[in-house]
């Protein structure tokens, strides 16, 4: 706790604040939140209208509705608009097509009223004297939400992307089989998995969570075949019975483009002396053809079926369930009125009979990172057939140490890919209507492509990958951000930002209707819940930001922690509840292959005992992984580390620290510990030796997965 | 319940909307009747399938309507379809259907029309408003608006086959092709107009004030649409039955704008209908001429050919069919004595 709260700080030499924002809300009254750390309690309108002396004729009409600083954050550098903006829209801004006030579009009104377009006169001056009167619109009514309705498309007319790398090569059933034998070779278990792209390559969500999921699976010595279709689309691939490519990678790296129909032949030849525990996982099956799904199901026989509800793609083609890409629907019935006019709802009886077929054909066991999903994918889901239905949340946040808050104006971030989906434009609003205030600065951390630069939004660059898991935390921490706001307005089934926020220090805002976004907030006491669009607008505008962002200051910034990561790997169908105790173990699983063939080890007081095989000239010491602290943001190494190995010898000949026999899958000897460790998949060149004997360091806990069986 | 018969008039370059109507009338009653009654000259050159899903295809020459050229002639195209369509429903209810039924083919159904299924009266008439505006500019659009071209909506009437229904419908048939050399009227009395005094003559009608009926441009301001959690659509917390779909960029677009509270509910409305329309448009007809818009030379028939024809009772009695050309017709006629006002 700091001594001295650094409340949120308004420039001295400030002009005026106008009164209320047309349009905010802004009565003075309490806002009524739907949930907030902090009471908002009433906060009093500042300031008068006017703050230049006062004007007479037309610019006395125009002057209160001039908003200075909304108007002057555009004109910056212009001397004559600082001097006097009424003036200066009166004689110049409106033939510039400046809006003066948020709420009066310029250009809007021109092009609208050609009478007033062809007497030439001041637009809002008009409007001011006749149009309103008259009924005249001030700005096209709907706003951005309209535009959305408008530029909505059903899903099947929209044309799929082609993501494949270029120099992948086809592979065929056989060759396919054969791959997956030898990836197999000495390996506890195979997992099958699809998701619509390939997720190597991608920054999002779903994609990250699938290469922690695989990082898990392989840390368990458990290879990870990952399925992603060619053509990318947000629905099914047509069950027209044409030959679909699809492409492959295994245990991260591009195994090459394979039919279908070649996968479901080549996962009919993976019995159980090949690799004895398989499993299905399902992330989405978007760019696929349900049928294939159902046929690799029966081909592979896993040991259990898994599906994620990353969104709610099994309800509709329209994932998110925004009706018209705009408003959350719910999933009402398919014949309902609301189906009727969306985008999505022509053909959603047809999709929801395909997914019907699937889970039918499928026994699922169904995974949920939320609570809140959870719910509303059951009421919707109907009468869906599933095994069980589990929630398993993604991540694991908790509280680090408090810190000191820096002082300034009050920062707010949105953080992501600025799309309608994740809030933006509602951020945008607030940011449109606020710029210029010197009571916020405004922030957009994403990766570089996707920020939008814009005077007074200051991007920042953040690249969250499977490498860096942790960059964005950093990064909100790094700026010492009061806000996230994370505004979508769909109930997101779990939100990475929102942990991110946490972990970086930050409160967030949120929509009543964000599902998991609300969800963290109420559980974690880390923000605000607001029930509309307007009410954030009055949150950040009428000054209950400023005030809750000064107590929250007052008692320090809590950073958080990453746990763990909650994937199918962490999942324990006895106890689904995400605890990374679970995951460990001390059993390292270490097994020995030579050539084609795994060889059993003994034990041998301290030591394990490998008899090798005749004419071998090297073997892999295959292992689990230590319990990785990489999401630890104080750890910092990010490399893998298999067995700690202190003896090692070949027919009683010691092999010391830092020999060359102790080929790839080493780390670095450092021979003052007395120990070397392997990646998991070391590989010793045995000469033609016979026994192999090692001994390992003890106390060390290990990956486990809890779904593939020990032993 | 009986035989019902929904009609809706049009001419063949709307023939997309009228399907969008159609369709959304079997949806919501499978068992009703969907009759188009094409405001065109019969032997139109469009294919029996585009019309679906209407169940019968009527040119409104094939009615049998006494005079009918003539008094085609007197209407102008924007005001021509609730005319024709009361001839409709005229014969519908003679040739013994329970309820006739008409909507304005630029209309949508969304939940049922239930209140023909209600009983409550035997014509049923929706007021273009069910409650006073409160402010300027939706007052011009509404009462003001409603003392000029009437209170019920020109694009929902229902009559039911009863002695009272059917007396209406005979009725309004009759006043609307009834010639009046009149030149406050202009011609035969506007359609709209005659049903305000339809509750002055008739016992049996129901003025429907369900705000889920009816819902237009003109009486927007004060309805909220919204989507409820179950997926139906309401108007101030009724269901929604019936909307009339203004044109693009058309007064009636312009007013959902500007009294249309902003609900994103009713852009999604009219976003879908567009795509409908698009979707059951065939450009090919929707670019058709309107056939009754010329002589049949092809010489276009202007609004001041119209308006004369309606002022002037002798050329009325004088033309039997005044589309006609050559020696001895109308078009002949005005060649003569009227050249300014015929267009090449």
């Amino acid at each position: 706790m700091t001594d001295t709260p650094a409340a949120p700080t308004v420039p001295q030499d400030s002009v005026p604040q106008p009164g209320p924002l047309p349009g905010s809300g802004s009565d003075g009254s309490a806002l009524e939140p739907v949930f907030s750390r902090f009471r908002l309690d009433p906060v009093p309108p500042t300031g008068t209208i006017a703050a230049d002396p006062a004007p007479e004729g037309a610019l006395a009409v125009i002057a209160p509705h001039i908003d200075r600083r909304f108007y002057l954050a555009n004109l910056a550098d212009d001397a004559a608009a600082l001097r006097d903006p009424v003036a200066h829209y009166h004689t110049v801004g409106w033939k510039q097509g400046h809006w003066p006030n948020p709420d009066f579009d310029t250009r809007f009104y021109l092009r609208n009223n050609e009478d007033v377009r062809n007497a030439g006169i001041d637009p809002l001056l008009h409007y001011l004297r006749f149009g309103r009167a008259e009924g005249r619109l001030p700005q096209r009514p709907g706003g951005s939400r309209r535009a959305l309705v408008e530029a909505a498309t059903p899903p099947g007319s929209r044309r799929p992307g082609r993501h494949a790398p270029a120099a992948a090569p086809a592979l065929d059933g056989p060759a396919l089989a054969e791959r997956l034998r030898a990836a197999c070779l000495g390996k506890r278990g195979l997992v099958v998995a699809l998701s619509h792209d390939r997720y190597m390559d991608s920054t999002g969500g779903m994609q990250i969570f699938i290469a922690d999921e695989q990082a898990q699976f392989n840390a368990d010595r458990i290879a990870y075949l990952h399925i992603a279709p060619i053509l990318t689309r947000l629905a099914f691939a047509p069950e027209d019975g044409a030959p679909l490519p699809l492409q492959l990678t295994l245990d991260g790296v591009v195994l090459g483009i394979v039919l279908a129909s070649e996968i479901v032949a080549a996962a009919a030849t993976l019995d159980d002396a090949t690799i004895a525990h398989r499993l299905l996982v399902v992330h989405s099956l978007f760019g696929h053809r349900c049928s294939d799904v159902s046929g690799l199901s029966r081909a592979l026989r896993p040991a259990r079926n898994i599906f994620w509800l990353h969104d709610y793609g099994t309800l509709c083609a329209g994932y998110n369930l925004l009706r018209n890409d705009v408003a959350f629907c719910g999933a009402p019935a398919e014949t309902s009125m609301g189906c009727r006019i969306c985008v999505y709802g022509e053909g959603r009886a047809a999709y929801r009979g395909t997914v019907a077929a699937l889970f039918e054909a499928v026994s699922f066991d169904v995974l949920c990172p939320s609570e809140a999903a959870a719910r509303i994918w059951r009421d919707g889901a109907g009468a869906l057939p599933w095994r069980s239905l589990r929630v398993h949340p993604n991540a694991l946040v908790r509280p680090a140490a408090i810190r000191e808050a820096q002082p300034g104006p009050v920062r707010i971030a949105f953080i992501g890919y600025p799309i309608p989906a994740k809030g933006w434009m509602l951020f945008i609003e607030l940011f449109r209507r606020a710029r210029g205030r010197p009571e916020f600065v405004f922030y957009h951390f994403a990766t570089p492509e996707a920020l939008r630069p814009m005077p007074g939004l200051t991007g920042v660059p953040v690249r969250v990958d499977r490498h860096d898991r942790l960059a964005m935390a950093r990064a909100v921490a790094a700026a010492d951000i009061d806000f996230v706001a994370m505004l979508a307005p769909w109930p997101e089934t779990f939100s990475y930002v929102t942990r991110e926020a946490f972990a970086g220090g930050a409160d967030v805002v949120a929509l009543a209707q964000s599902g998991a976004v609300a969800e963290a907030v109420r559980e974690l006491n880390r923000g605000v819940v607001l029930a509309s669009a307007a009410d954030v607008l009055r949150f950040f505008l009428d000054g209950h930001a400023a005030a809750y962002a000064m107590r929250q200051r007052a008692e320090g910034r809590q950073d958080g922690v990453f746990l763990a990561c909650g994937t199918t790997a962490s999942f324990d169908p006895i106890s689904p509840v995400l605890d990374p105790a679970r995951l460990a173990t001390r059993d390292p699983a270490l097994v020995v292959v030579a050539g084609n063939a795994v060889v059993a080890g003994t034990i041998a007081g301290e030591r394990l005992v490998f008899d090798l095989p005749a004419g071998i000239t090297g073997v892999r010491l295959l292992s689990r992984h230590v319990v990785p602290v990489r999401l630890d943001p104080e750890g910092g190494d990010m490399r893998r580390f298999g067995v700690p190995v202190v003896a090692l010898e070949l027919d009683g000949v010691a092999v010391p620290i830092g020999d060359n026999r102790r080929a790839t899958g080493w780390h670095g000897a450092v021979p003052a510990d007395g120990v070397q460790w392997t990646s998991g998949d070391g590989l010793l060149e045995t000469g033609g030796a016979r026994r192999l004997s090692l001994a390992l360091a003890d106390g060390v806990a290990y990956q486990r997965c809890k779904l593939v069986p020990e032993g | 319940m009986g035989r019902t018969v929904c009609l809706t008039s049009f001419e063949l370059a709307d023939l997309g909307p009228a399907r969008v109507l159609a369709e959304t009338v079997k949806a919501a009653h499978p068992d009703w009747t969907m009759q188009a009654m094409v405001i065109e000259r019969p032997g139109w050159a469009v294919p029996a399938e585009a019309f679906a899903p209407f169940d019968v295809v009527t040119s409104v020459l094939e009615l049998d309507i006494p005079r009918v050229r003539p008094w085609l002639f007197g209407i102008d195209r924007a005001a021509i379809r609730l005319p024709a369509a009361a001839c409709g429903l005229h014969r519908a209810l003679e040739s013994g259907a329970d309820w006739a039924v008409y909507l304005d083919a630029n209309s949508a159904v969304f939940h049922p029309l239930a209140a023909t299924a209600q009983g409550g009266g035997s014509v049923l008439l929706a007021p273009q408003m069910i409650a006073p505006s409160e402010t300027e500019p939706a007052f011009r659009d509404g009462e003001l608006a409603a003392m000029r071209l009437g209170i019920f909506s020109p694009g929902f009437i229902a009559a039911r086959g009863d002695a009272e229904g059917r007396g209406f419908a005979a009725w309004f048939d009759g006043m609307v092709r009834r010639p009046i050399a009149d030149a406050r009227l202009a011609g035969a009395p506007p359609a709209p107009l005659l049903c305000n005094l339809a509750p002055a003559l008739f016992s049996g009608i129901n003025i429907l004030r369900d705000p889920g009926y009816n819902v237009a441009p003109v009486n927007i301001c004060r309805r909220r649409l919204r989507v409820a959690p179950d997926g139906s659509i309401t108007v101030n917390g009724a269901l929604l039955r019936h909307f009339q779909f203004p044109g693009p960029a058309t007064t009636g677009e312009m007013m959902l704008d500007r009294h249309g509270h902003g609900d994103i509910a009713l852009y999604e409305l009219l976003a879908w209908y567009r795509r409908q329309t698009a979707r059951l448009t065939v450009p090919e007809v929707a670019a058709l001429p309107w056939s009754f818009g010329s002589f049949d030379d092809a010489t276009p028939v202007t609004p001041p050919i119209r308006r004369l024809w309606r002022e002037r009772a002798d050329l009325y009695r004088a033309f039997e069919d005044p589309f006609a050309t050559g020696p001895g017709t109308l078009h002949d006629w005005l060649g003569r004595e009227r050249p300014d006002l015929m267009v090449a």
